[in-house]
């Protein structure tokens, strides 16, 4: 067991990306306690021991994303590169492969952790003001670090344990570690918990249950602390007693029953690959083998034969992107995004009765959102589905047929689609929240916008991407192109750059729609600086 | 085929080829040599992966250095080593390349594949993955799909490679009949192979050519010359100057020397000699 920890740390810890990643940790968790600002009532300061155990709590969230990073990458390492055989013939028994690899899965999450909240705690220590207590408070910041940061760190660790141990598979872990994630903010707004903006206060049956049961911990310490006067939360620790206390056990328990199941669960073979129905799919016909022998096929090099191409590689890039962890995942966190956007306006609107969950309202929003998450998704999209053929080395078989050279114009296709298919779910979300909040007045010129101002905008950029990858040699000199392409070009930064508005083409709209004039002269506008801008990009194409 | 003064130059000044010239008409041709001997770089720059850095390869009198679209038109090409895209299964990706090959009609697109998946024997994994395959049936998906399109000029390197001896037969099998009818360009460690499919050959060394001719007539010119005896399993040297050792090897477990001499050397008995003794004397510069 010591020698798998010791092995799997040390791949980690020997590497300069561990580094680099530490760094950026550090730097996050620093710029958070300079500027974090959570006041939980008058006069509690910021490095109070209640305000770092309530942050603390926030911060544990983090521990969802650091394990599903780094669990994507150890836990089902042996099987990714088929190891396992090797590693499963040796005399290692299997329980202490999994209790090893369990550990130092918990011991690199809680590492990064720690990093960040080391960051944190520094970054509260430099901040000056009266908001902040003078002084160094180690014991504040090492307590909750225990009884939430490690507690959640267990119990986030089991979880994800047993899910990439029982399927083997990445696609089912990180979906499983996000719907962890979004259940559980879902739950926190429903439950109206005092975490949640415009949340009306909750009975005191709910606040013992939510209490007992939330597996963050943070309703048990709010629920433990619920008496403290302000005195008590600027100098005494939250007990580890009481409802906290039982939280916490349960969550143990939970975590140790869900590392016990993935025990049980585990198998050392390999993943199921195919059915059996699957492989005979294409069982040959007696009479076609006997046809297809005295046939000789005729080659079509025509412009109908490159058409043909382009579509084939759109498809291989969309059949790919269809069964890859990356779009559900990016589908599943733009959704919610914007879900979560969408939800905040209109319940803010509940206390302005004018804003009504109106097709301007959530097309507005989308179009605020959607266009830099946008840039970033489709030059990492673009840039991959380019190089795939490279980095997986087919390209020996594709680049010795005679119709390769239509693949810019397939993977340009297949990154318009998804475009298309991005923007069309997040229409479709629009008009769900307009249903289910009873508003059913569908203004489409404002859905329109989205096209208009988000869509169109895209569908040029993504051009620009192919010929960024078309004219670099490297996957990742040409993903570094087109990430700082899209933030000088799609971002208020082409103000500094570009005198000329014209030339401006690409940069998000920052116009608002209005019920009684729709985008009003912004539109037709926007258009024609498009139309400059498709010319000029599709001059350079054709260059 | 003409090669014509090949040569190819990395930019760290390996010469990779080194200035072959060879004429390779219809039938399989065999490639030969040691790993470094050029023969992978020869077949690359056949099919159009690399520039030489000089020389002129003619195929139905048209320079393919200058218009690589005149070969790929009738290429069929597999790699030694390639990669497969992750999550498409045999029949997608032999569809997308039979398309990139200007297969135009759908119908008979699926047929022409299920034809070369039965002939590999892959039919029953059509569905699969490619990248879950083992190694031997990834080979034979790579066979598969350089013989789509019925292509006129075909390269395979290695094509046995990691495959069992039924499976080995049966590539041999569809190497031997597609070779009648066009040019096959096989590169393969296995002398064996080379013996039994190729009517003409040639073994390089270096980047260089060393000789070429069908292995038959290669062979008899070491007729009288092979000559053998069990050996000591930690005898390494032969005391006989006379005589050069082109091989060790086991037979049943005993240790044999083989020696190159033109007398018999004290001990030895006279072997008919193979394709594998005319190789080895011919890397070692002894013909």
């Amino acid at each position: 067991m010591k020698q798998i920890i010791k092995f799997d740390l040390k791949l980690y810890f020997d590497s300069w990306f561990s580094l680099l990643a530490g760094a950026l940790l550090f730097g996050a968790g620093l710029f958070s306690g300079l500027n974090f600002n959570f006041t939980v009532s008058e006069g509690v300061f910021l490095n109070s021991p209640y305000t770092i155990g309530v942050m603390t709590g926030f911060l544990s969230l983090s521990l969802l994303f650091l394990a599903l990073v780094l669990g994507g990458k150890l836990l089902i390492r042996e099987w990714d590169f088929s190891f396992a055989p090797l590693v499963f013939s040796t005399p290692l028994s299997l329980k202490k492969f999994l209790w090893g690899r369990f550990l130092s899965f918990l011991i690199l999450v809680l590492s990064s952790f720690f990093v960040l909240y080391l960051g944190f705690g520094l970054g509260q220590y430099f901040r000056k003001g009266n908001e902040i207590q003078e002084g160094i408070f180690l014991l504040r910041y090492a307590y909750p670090f225990l009884v939430l940061g490690a507690f959640n760190g267990v119990l986030v660790c089991s979880f994800l344990f047993l899910l990439a141990l029982s399927t083997k598979n990445k696609l089912h872990l990180v979906l499983g570690g996000l719907l962890l994630y979004i259940g559980y903010l879902i739950v926190l707004i429903f439950s109206n918990s005092p975490f949640m903006n415009s949340a009306s206060p909750q009975a005191e049956s709910t606040q013992l249950i939510a209490a007992l049961i939330d597996p963050f911990g943070l309703s048990s310490y709010f629920y433990q602390s619920r008496d403290y006067t302000v005195g008590e939360r600027n100098e005494v620790l939250v007990g580890f007693q009481g409802v906290f206390l039982i939280n916490r056990l349960l969550v143990l328990v939970l975590s140790f029953g869900f590392i016990q199941t993935s025990f049980l669960l585990f198998t050392p073979g390999g993943r199921l690959k195919f059915s059996s129905r699957a492989q005979n799919k294409f069982k040959l016909l007696k009479e076609d083998y006997h046809s297809s022998l005295q046939t000789i096929p005729r080659p079509d090099f025509s412009l109908q034969g490159e058409f043909r191409s382009v579509y084939s590689y759109m498809k291989q890039d969309l059949v790919y992107a269809g069964k890859s962890i990356f779009l559900p995942v990016s589908v599943l966190l733009l959704l919610f995004y914007h879900g979560m956007e969408i939800y905040g306006q209109i319940s803010g609107g509940l206390r302005i009765p004018e804003r009504y969950a109106s097709s301007g309202l959530v097309s507005q929003i989308i179009l605020e959102n959607f266009y830099l998450i946008g840039i970033f998704l489709f030059g990492f999209l673009a840039n991959d589905m380019y190089w795939r053929s490279r980095t997986s080395g087919f390209w020996v078989l594709e680049d010795t047929t005679i119709l390769s050279f239509t693949k810019h114009a397939g993977h340009l296709l297949a990154v318009v689609i998804l475009i298309l298919f991005y923007s069309g779910l997040l229409m479709l979300e629009g008009v769900f929240f307009q249903l289910a909040y009873g508003y059913p007045n569908f203004d489409w010129g404002a859905y329109g916008g989205i096209l208009l101002f988000n869509t169109l905008p895209l569908l040029l950029f993504s051009v620009i991407l192919i010929l960024i990858n078309r004219v670099f040699p490297s996957k990742y000199s040409a993903l570094g192109v087109s990430l700082v392409t899209g933030i000088v070009l799609g971002t208020p930064l082409t103000d500094r750059w570009m005198d000329n508005p014209t030339i401006r083409f690409l940069k998000k709209f920052g116009g608002y729609w209005s019920d009684w004039n729709g985008f009003d002269v912004f539109a037709p506008f926007f258009f024609f600086r498009l139309i400059f801008g498709g010319l000029l990009v599709m001059s350079f194409w054709i260059a | 085929m003409i090669i014509d003064g090949l040569s190819l130059i990395y930019p760290n000044g390996v010469k990779a080829i080194d200035k072959m010239s060879l004429n390779i008409s219809q039938g399989i041709f065999g490639l030969l040599g040691p790993n470094g001997a050029g023969k992978s770089s020869l077949m690359k720059t056949l099919v159009g992966l690399q520039k030489p850095s000089s020389g002129q390869v003619l195929f139905n009198n048209v320079d393919i250095i200058r218009d690589p679209d005149h070969i790929k038109r009738t290429l069929g090409y597999l790699p030694q080593e390639f990669g497969v895209l992750p999550k498409a299964n045999a029949f997608q990706l032999l569809e997308h390349l039979a398309i990139l090959k200007g297969i135009k009609d759908k119908s008979f697109r699926k047929l022409h594949i299920n034809y070369l998946l039965r002939e590999v024997n892959l039919d029953q994994h059509a569905s699969r993955e490619v990248y879950t395959f083992s190694g031997g049936m990834r080979q034979r998906f790579g066979l598969a799909q350089a013989l789509l399109g019925n292509p006129q000029f075909i390269v395979v390197d290695e094509p046995t490679a990691g495959l069992d001896p039924e499976e080995r037969n049966r590539i041999n099998g569809i190497l031997s009949k597609i070779g009648q009818q066009r040019i096959v360009l096989l590169s393969t460690h296995l002398v064996e192979d080379v013996y039994q499919l190729c009517a003409e050959m040639a073994i390089l060394h270096s980047g260089k050519l060393k000789i070429t001719g069908s292995p038959k007539e290669l062979i008899k010119a070491l007729e009288g010359k092979i000559w053998a005896r069990p050996a000591a399993s930690d005898e390494a040297e032969i005391p006989d100057f006379s005589s050069v050792m082109i091989r060790k090897n086991f037979i049943g477990g005993e240790s044999w020397i083989t020696v190159f001499s033109e007398n018999r050397p004290d001990g030895f008995q006279l072997q008919k000699p193979t394709l594998e003794d005319f190789y080895f004397c011919s890397i070692k510069n002894l013909i």
